[in-house]
């Protein structure tokens, strides 16, 4: 067994003696005990030094047994799941278990970084935002190397190999923290019926009884745990989450827990998933997070054998370990004697209890003198020796008045420093929560501020310490939980009593006084993690810095990993104190989700990569495309062919054979993605007439008509074809992805501004299956694939639409075009939607009818000067300014009108479409190109408009674009540049945006 | 075979049978459907009694419940809007029937069958899988039979129903989101 542990039975303490386990650390291999944390099994191996500090790079050990330690941040894991700023006092060991010190190079025990403790006068509060802005284009070398010389830890490069689950949860009582008054909370709430989580963030529940020597209702305080523990797990509304931290508290009572399943197993042991991230929407919230105890600031306080009283309790109580051999223990309250009596039947040298105040007179004080230790009253630590572990301490008497320390120094040797500054309660959730923490005076701590949403803090989180008062106050806010989200039971038994003992009150001692001037004698760290001394704080102070917040940032107290759960308070009072003020007044910084560092893995679940990270929709014919090899484009969630290259092609050879199989013969293309939706009701017709720019009253039944749609600032935001149906039904495509959005606005108008309206709109996108048959040989192959149509051009003419079957499948086919060739579109239910294209694909062989994907489909409609809503608009165009005049009524209003009639809107330098020819007709213009009149013009150049589509047209031999142009419809013909990034410049013709057909004779055949 | 014999329900791809039977969750599509999209204003009596005639029955007016008789199951969408599913043998018999029935009333009836697709899930941990990505309270006390709800499964939309004890889930969901809900349930399942 090794040296630091204590000789004790299996049944005592927490770890289980007949199961070691092995583990490293720094590549040493050590044995620890199941139940150990790392720092436990380090300190049972005389391990005290563990890292670094990540500005001084000071040697560091072990402050504390939980989630509040600042110093031992260890690196854990090898490769993909390498993970970085991993508390060791939280960390399980398990067998294989492989850990390292972090900011140290290129050794823990010879940092060569450590040479910037010997200049650290000159590295004062914002020390980086005096020296390294100048000159300003340097920060960023400078930021560089400063990183890389601070940081805790490196991340992952890998994927990260973990599977993460999430979840939503619901209960009437979420309780927080297992700790005497969270049991209390949780039985007491149980015991109604009422649904109740409750979280904890150790490994077994407990929190302070996990080291408790107490007695409740005379059980050994652990054994109490156990049978209560028993009675909740046997409640059936009850769910136990251990290892669970509650990190965030956000509105509507809306709590957010990191549940660790296999990170205290070893690799071969883990199942399912790493963490559970649980979403609880909660009634009533009990907080009984507990309290950290604070450190006091004295001269040296950083060095290895430096600890939390508690924390020495913890590790002999709760782990069997003796963290030093004679320790010397400094404190300002009664609490730090129980962990004196605790090492003193430990068997450790209680060498004396330096105690600032003048008369500590309470049972514990009584109790450590009766077994003989002496207590140095009126006194303090003033410094201590020792670099890499604690040699001895220097004891100062206080002064009847503050002020700097006289008289002598007496030094007392000791490998271990145990001290307790008081303690603040774990406030943050109430503070998420919305409420102010307010500060305490007889207590010393800030508390927990009035509620404003649905909680209440219990015992030591709500600043009653004592073991009854926690005990007492967990069972009353469970009960009022309860009742308050509808839940009672009148046979609760009166909450259990323990043995613990009254304390004398706590004498505050933010700063230890020096006799020093500030910033001159040993450093007297407030936040370890960050290297914050009390000099940084004085310093900021005088240099004017008076908010909490900006002294926060000035001097990077309360950053961190640990966000200064054990420092702040420290750092604010001495803010104060530096300032004159009140704690009250200083005040906190802001507490802010989350908690503890929570990973990404958790808080992105399963939502990552190609399949779940965002829906992917798909119509009824993707899988043809999927095995017709097509490449797909994503447009909005949809995923759409893009082109289907043979084998060998390139994307533009696809595309050039696609465009002019289309043009030649016949193509066919998958538009089932379009928005499609039913309008319905005797006014669906005034409805498009106020909805679109144009007039839709006298439209035949089984005709369409193409529609324009304005927002209310009169730019456009889509456009499709509208089919009348019947007398009082139209059929209205929208763009893919306008449709959700349309949709909406068109029931907001409806539901809002004209209920009097009787239409009712009814989507549905997703029950048609829509493929296009687009191209002179279109009608053929129509003709061959449908009955019950008569096909010629008299019957059915452009712009119209017919019901028969395709094969045997009942089908409606629309005579529209969005390529200026004959074309058709067929609807079929989506559940038909590949046998209809088989036939389709069947009966057009003969025509070498030729799938074509989006690109074509964009290609030929920039040929015909079509837009694209959201490609060649951005919001800031109006009809006008497409050339589109032609579509807005005159004689009819109409959504965005009046817009239309701004002063800015009739500006005759507006951006207009217009057409662009390359120069060299190969060459394609980006898009998103800016176009100037002359390149060689003075920066910056004015830059007349921009590119909107550009492509090459196979069918023209030439490259074509479409672009927005400042007055461009009176610019036809003049010749402009694009400037490219990378130094060359393309010149163009500007052109009518009409390259093909422009009389419109080929859809019309 | 004729062609209308070859019909594809939307989650034709997907094999649940990975999952099923070892573990504490069963999925099943519930493919070919009749789906009808009925609109009307339920505070004209003519427009129920139009309902009752053709179904039997008269709306379910309570918000976000539905109602099952026989083979029909009907659910309320909104103050004007229900959703009935039928046999598929029986919708286009219906719906005539409806057009016949709502004639001259503002209303509707629209078949949207091939447009979505429902999955039914049963078995102990049914519950469980569903409350990882829906923000609802599933509760049996809170969700109950007779119980439905257009929310969010995932990042899809979703409208959901519950009956029996044991409770067993159906989710109607769009035909386009379909298969990415079936990927995710399949792994949203991989631990039951």
């Amino acid at each position: 067994m090794p040296a630091g542990r204590l000789k004790t039975n299996e049944t005592e303490g927490r770890i289980t003696l007949s199961r070691p386990i092995t583990f490293s650390f720094n590549g040493k291999t050590l044995q620890g005990y199941q139940g150990d944390t790392l720092a436990s099994a380090l300190l049972a191996n005389g391990i005290h030094l563990v890292g670094r500090s990540w500005k001084y790079h000071r040697p560091r050990g072990i402050l504390g047994s939980g989630t509040e330690e600042p110093n031992a941040v260890v690196q854990l894991g090898i490769g993909a799941r390498t993970v970085p700023n991993v508390l060791a006092t939280q960390l399980e060991i398990y067998e294989g278990l492989e850990a390292s010190s972090v900011n140290c190079w290129p050794s823990l025990e010879h940092d060569l970084l450590s040479v910037n403790g010997w200049f650290s006068r000159l590295m004062p509060a914002g020390f980086y935002y005096k020296t390294f802005m100048w000159p300003k284009s340097m920060w960023m070398k400078y930021e560089q190397a400063i990183r890389r010389a601070s940081g805790l830890g490196v991340s992952p490069n890998l994927p990260d190999p973990d599977r993460y689950e999430k979840t939503y949860a619901h209960c009437d009582v979420l309780v927080v923290g297992a700790g005497p008054a969270g049991l209390m909370a949780a039985l007491a709430a149980g015991r109604t019926g009422a649904r109740v989580i409750l979280a904890d963030e150790q490994s077994e529940p407990g929190g302070s009884l996990l080291y408790s020597r107490e007695t409740i209702e005379g059980l050994p305080a652990m054994k109490w745990v156990a049978g209560v523990w028993q009675e909740l797990e046997s409640m059936e509304e009850m769910k136990l989450l251990r290892r669970s931290t509650v990190f965030g508290y956000h509105d509507q009572n809306f709590l957010t827990i990191a549940e660790r399943l296999n990170d205290h197993l070893p690799r071969w042991e883990c199942r399912g998933a790493r963490e559970r991230l649980w979403k609880v929407r909660a009634r009533q919230v009990v907080l009984a997070s507990g309290a950290l105890e604070r450190p006091l600031v004295f001269g040296n306080n950083d060095r290895p054998g430096v600890m939390l009283a508690s924390a020495v309790s913890c590790y002999i109580n709760r782990f069997a370990v003796a963290p030093g051999s004679r320790c010397l223990v400094f404190t300002n309250n009664d609490s730090a004697y129980g962990a004196a009596l605790d090492m003193v039947d430990a068997g450790i040298q209680v060498q004396a209890v330096v105690d600032c105040r003048p008369r500590p007179r309470g049972v514990l004080p009584e109790r450590l003198r009766q077994r003989g230790v002496e207590i140095i009253a009126g006194s303090v630590v003033v410094n201590v020796k020792g670099t890499h572990r604690v040699k001895a301490a220097q004891v100062m008497q206080l002064p009847a008045q503050n002020g700097i320390l006289k008289g002598e120094k007496r030094l007392i040797h000791c490998d271990l420093l145990a001290m307790s500054g008081g303690w603040s309660p774990v406030v943050h959730l109430s503070s998420q929560s919305g409420a102010r923490a307010r500060w305490d005076d007889a207590r010393a701590c800030f508390l927990p501020g009035m509620p404003v949403q649905q909680e209440r803090s219990a015992g030591a989180a709500n600043g009653s310490f004592s073991l009854n008062a926690c005990l007492s106050e967990g069972s009353f806010a469970g009960r009022e939980a309860a009742r308050l989200a509808g839940w009672e039971w009148d046979n609760q038994p009166d909450p259990p009593s323990s043995s613990m003992q009254l304390e004398e009150p706590v004498q505050p001692l933010w700063l230890v006084p020096s006799e020093y001037a500030p910033g001159r004698g040993p450093k007297q760290f407030v936040d370890m993690q960050n290297d914050v001394g009390a000099a940084d704080i004085i310093l900021a102070a005088r240099e004017g810095y008076h908010s909490i917040e900006h002294v926060k940032r000035y001097t990077a107290l309360g950053f961190g990993t640990d966000q200064g759960k054990v420092g702040n308070i420290n750092g604010m009072a001495i803010l104060a104190q530096s300032l004159g003020a009140t704690i009250a007044d200083t005040g906190t910084t802001t507490f802010r989700p989350n908690y503890t560092p929570v990973t990404f893995g958790a808080i992105a679940g399963q939502e990552v990569g190609e399949k779940l990270f965002e829906p992917v929709r798909k119509t009824a014919l993707h899988e043809w495309h999927q095995a017709r090899g097509a490449a797909f484009e994503n447009v909005g969630q949809w995923k759409r062919p893009w082109y289907y290259p043979k084998s060998g092609e390139s994307m533009q050879e696809a595309v050039n054979r696609e465009c002019l199989a289309t043009r030649e013969s016949v193509g066919i293309i998958d538009v089932s993605t379009l928005g499609k939706i039913v309008i319905t009701g005797k006014d669906s017709g005034e409805f498009l007439n106020r909805i679109y720019t144009n007039a839709w009253k006298k439209l035949a039944i089984d005709k369409a008509r193409y529609g324009l749609m304005l927002g209310e600032d009169g730019m456009v935001m889509d456009d499709g074809v509208t089919i009348r149906l019947s007398e009082n039904r139209y059929y209205m495509h929208t763009t893919t992805g306008g449709a959700a959005g349309v949709y909406s606005w068109m029931e907001r108008w409806l539901q809002t501004e004209w209920p009097d309206l009787q239409v009712f709109l009814i989507s549905v996108t997703d029950h048609w299956a829509t493929a296009a048959v687009v191209g002179p040989n279109s009608r053929r192959v129509m003709m061959g694939a449908c009955q019950g149509i008569d096909f010629s051009a008299q019957s059915f003419p452009f712009m119209s639409s017919r019901e028969g079957t395709v094969g045997s499948i009942p089908a409606r086919i629309n005579r529209i075009s969005f390529s200026g060739e004959l074309a058709y579109e067929v609807n079929v239910p989506a559940n038909l939607g590949k046998p209809m294209w088989e036939v389709l694909m069947a009966v057009g062989e003969e025509f070498g009818i030729t799938p074509y994907g989006t690109e074509t489909m964009h290609v030929l409609r920039a040929e015909k000067g079509y837009i694209i809503v959201g490609q060649d608009t951005d919001g800031s165009v109006t009809p006008d300014d497409l050339g589109m005049g032609w579509a807005l009524s005159k004689t009819k209003d109409f959504l965005g009108k009046r817009s239309l009639a701004r002063e800015d809107c009739m500006r005759e330098d507006r951006k207009q479409l217009v057409g662009l020819l390359t120069i060299n007709r190969t060459e394609v213009l980006p898009e998103g190109g800016q176009i100037v009149e002359d390149p060689d013009a003075a920066i910056p150049v004015p830059m007349i408009g921009h590119v909107t589509s550009s492509y090459y047209s196979a069918c023209l031999g030439h490259s074509i674009a479409l672009a927005l142009v400042q007055g461009g419809r009176s610019r036809i013909g003049e010749i402009v540049h694009i400037p490219l990034a990378e130094g060359r410049v393309i010149p163009a013709r500007i052109s009518d945006p009409v390259f093909y057909d422009p009389d419109g004779e080929r859809q019309n055949v | 075979m004729s062609d209308t014999d070859q019909a594809e329900s939307p989650l034709t791809g997907i094999d649940w049978s990975i999952f099923n039977n070892a573990s504490g969750v069963n999925l099943q599509e519930l493919p070919f459907q009749g789906h009808l999209n009925l609109r009307g204003r339920p505070d004209e009596s003519r427009f129920t009694n139009a309902v009752i005639e053709v179904l039997g029955f008269a709306p379910p007016l309570r918000p976000n419940t539905y109602k099952v008789v026989d083979s029909l199951k009907m659910y309320w969408l909104g103050p004007d809007e229900w959703l009935i599913i039928t046999p598929m043998e029986r919708q286009a018999d219906l719906e005539a029937e409806f057009d016949k029935a709502l004639q001259g009333l503002f209303s509707s009836v629209i078949d949207i069958s091939s447009g979505q697709t429902i999955i039914s899930i049963t078995g102990p941990d049914a519950g469980t899988l569903i409350q990882k990505g829906c923000p609802m309270d599933l509760h049996p006390s809170v969700f109950r039979p007779g119980d439905c709800a257009q929310t969010l499964l995932g990042k899809t939309g979703v409208l959901l129903s519950v009956t029996g004890d044991p409770p067993t889930y159906e989710l109607v969901v769009r035909r386009s989101f379909s298969d990415y809900l079936g990927l995710w349930l399949l792994d949203a399942v991989e631990e039951f």
